[in-house]
């Protein structure tokens, strides 16, 4: 019998959820489920990591730990080697503390685990995985047990094309989306998450796991790319032939994803307890903001001038930090970061800044930083400028960018070589607010209960507790207590395990590399996501 | 003449052959001196993925940095033979 259901719903926000599960004219309710199980259970709001971004917010949510612990930090790992920096993917061996998935096995719990990113190469598990992120011509060897793939294709209609993520078909797309590429953006995920559900439905019925967990992303890409016709505050109120389409579409996505948390409810039966999370919030980014044209323009770093060769064209093409390294001391590597990181000279002879100046260095870096205003108002364009310490603690934390910058509209930074450092964008587009969204449902949960907010750390500990699991010390988050009923709670107490090591495949040194091409397949589809310009 | 196969061209061709067995491409031997690229239509996020199984198979990371970069760019293909002789010199 199935213990915990958890559903995580990428990027899911109340701006957008609380609008779907009322009345509206003409449109219903779209999620009717959702208006119900948030109506007769629990919820709050959940705060994300620093930077509310989907590697490190799911690593926190899946271990309870948080980025400086964990040590994931961004999509993409920087390593600086002399006069070049090498980029490359984080994946699941880089996650320094324990999984959930493997936190419940280890204590005789069964686990399904579907479409959580970071999850590849996959970890050994008592149960079935089935990791997100990675292209359909993996997907075999990335699942686990070894026999799980064909299992799959056992499922009506199953399409590993349609399931996984899909570099060539994001790169399609492209940097600038018209009404057609919109359009189809949504059909694209319509299909894809349907597969997850069926995935979940068989495992759910099939293995009746004692955690049971799936991720639906559709929620986040939609978002990201249509949020004007998401946002209570941008729906138009007369809206053209394509647009009302368009709105329809969208509604669509939403109606069958109810649809599909109803039956995954439904089939995990009255007495498991249901709970749903997203690894972030959404909001609208109104402003493109280029933060190495700022620092440029500052004399921190210094633009890389091409020798106009094939290769230093699909470089520069690349828009990804194509910089003089021998000249610049500080700079932003990846938009989806929001960082930065200065350059100190580790060995005599090497670019940046000697280890001694680097206190008085960043401060001046951050009174620069507090500088950039709106030309317009004067308001600042950065609201938060962090140093890391300020803001993570952990062995991982010297892995993190030198600062990390808040923008006022939450957007994501662009390290485009353009100017002006700032300018309004002619549509606005979604964006990663800090909250989101932490619901409960089922049997032993509050009805009706609208609860403090709480962290993303949070969900880790509530979901072992749920489960009948002490939290560890190495929980950095509480049980929320708030959500489930005295007499539950007088029944089942919550237990505080002891320390344990950290039993995973991981290892401390990770040097692969990826190629000029790699990265731009990746830029292209960060760039599909809007973390860039 | 074709050389014998070493020990670990042998274990790279079935990881090859592994990872590429639904990939419905028509059906080619792999051989040491078959190319990732031209021979096997790899981009770039195979590439990666061929990185991660061949250090999962041997236990460890092993820097591909130092085979995938020649003189600060990257290379633009691999036969299986240049791999095999790269894992040879660092699996411990």
């Amino acid at each position: 019998m199935t213990r915990t259901l958890f559903i995580g719903l990428d990027g899911a926000t109340f701006t957008v959820l609380n609008e779907l599960t009322r009345d509206l004219p003409e449109e219903g309710v779209t999620m009717p489920f959702l208006k119900q199980f948030i109506s007769t259970g629990t919820a709050s709001l959940l705060r994300s990591t620093p930077n509310p971004l989907t590697p490190p917010a799911w690593c926190a949510l899946m271990t309870g730990t948080s980025p400086g612990n964990h040590g994931v930090y961004d999509f993409i790992r920087a390593e600086e080697q002399g006069n070049d920096v090498y980029f490359t993917l984080y994946d699941f061996r880089d996650i320094r503390t324990e999984t959930i998935w493997s936190l419940a096995s280890r204590q005789n719990r069964t686990v399904v685990a579907l479409n959580f990113p970071m999850t590849a190469p996959p970890p050994k598990i008592a149960g079935s995985l089935v990791p997100g992120f990675v292209p359909w011509k993996h997907l075999r060897r990335n699942t686990t047990p070894p026999d799980l793939y064909d299992r799959l294709k056992e499922i009506p209609d199953f399409n590993p094309k349609e399931l996984a993520w899909d570099f060539d078909r994001e790169n399609q797309i492209g940097e600038l989306m018209t009404e057609s590429d919109l359009e189809n953006w949504v059909y694209y995920h319509l299909p894809r998450d349907e597969q997850w559900f069926a995935i979940a439905s068989k495992l759910l019925r099939e293995d009746n796991p004692d955690l049971m967990a799936v991720m639906f992303d559709g929620t986040d890409k939609l978002q990201h790319q249509i949020w004007d016709f998401l946002d209570p505050a941008l729906v138009r109120t007369n809206p053209t032939p394509w647009q009302q389409r368009m709105r329809a579409l969208v509604l669509e996505y939403f109606r069958k994803l109810d649809g599909y948390i109803e039956k995954l409810v439904a089939l995990a039966g009255p007495e498991a307890q249901v709970f749903m999370a997203s690894d972030h919030g959404f909001t609208a980014s109104t402003e493109i903001v280029r933060i190495n044209s700022f620092l440029a323009e500052k004399g921190y770093l210094a633009w890389k001038k091409g020798d106009n060769s094939e290769a230093e064209k699909r470089r520069e093409a690349s828009k990804f930090a194509n910089l003089d390294w021998e000249k610049t001391l500080a700079y932003c590597r990846t938009p989806s970061s929001n960082g930065i990181t200065i350059r100190v000279a580790r060995n005599p002879g090497d670019p940046g800044i000697k280890p001694e100046a680097y206190e008085e260095f960043r401060d001046r870096l951050i009174e620069d930083l507090e500088s950039f205003q709106d030309p317009e108002t004067g308001e600042r364009i950065l609201q938060g400028i962090y140093k890391r310490e300020d803001i993570y603690s952990g062995e991982a934390v010297a892995e993190a960018p030198d600062l990390t910058l808040v923008l006022r509209d939450y957007g994501f930074v662009s390290i485009n070589n353009v100017q002006p450092p700032v300018e309004r964008r002619p549509v606005p587009v979604g964006t990663h607010h800090p909250d989101g969204i932490f619901l409960a449902g089922g049997a032993g949960i509050k009805s009706g209960f609208k609860a403090e907010r709480h962290n993303i750390v949070d969900v880790t500990a509530t979901l072992l507790y749920s489960l009948g699991l002490p939290i560890g010390p190495e929980q950095e988050g509480i049980v929320a207590e708030s959500f489930f009923t005295e007499n539950y709670l007088m029944s089942n107490p919550i237990v505080m395990g002891e320390a344990r090591g950290v039993d995973k495949e991981a290892s401390a040194e990770s040097v692969e590399e990826i190629s000029d091409e790699e990265k731009q397949k990746i830029i292209a589809q960060l760039q599909m996501l809007g973390y860039m310009e | 003449m074709q050389m014998t196969e070493s020990k670990i061209e042998s274990e790279l061709i079935e990881i090859l052959k592994d990872i590429t067995q639904d990939w419905e491409i028509d059906e080619i031997e792999i051989l040491p001196s078959t190319k990732i690229v031209e021979d096997l239509g790899f981009v770039s996020i195979d590439i990666i993925q061929l990185v991660v199984a061949i250090e999962e198979h041997f236990q460890q990371k092993l820097g591909f940095n130092e085979l995938l970069m020649k003189n600060g760019r990257y290379i633009d293909d691999l036969a299986v033979e240049e791999i095999a002789k790269f894992v040879e010199r660092k699996v411990k």
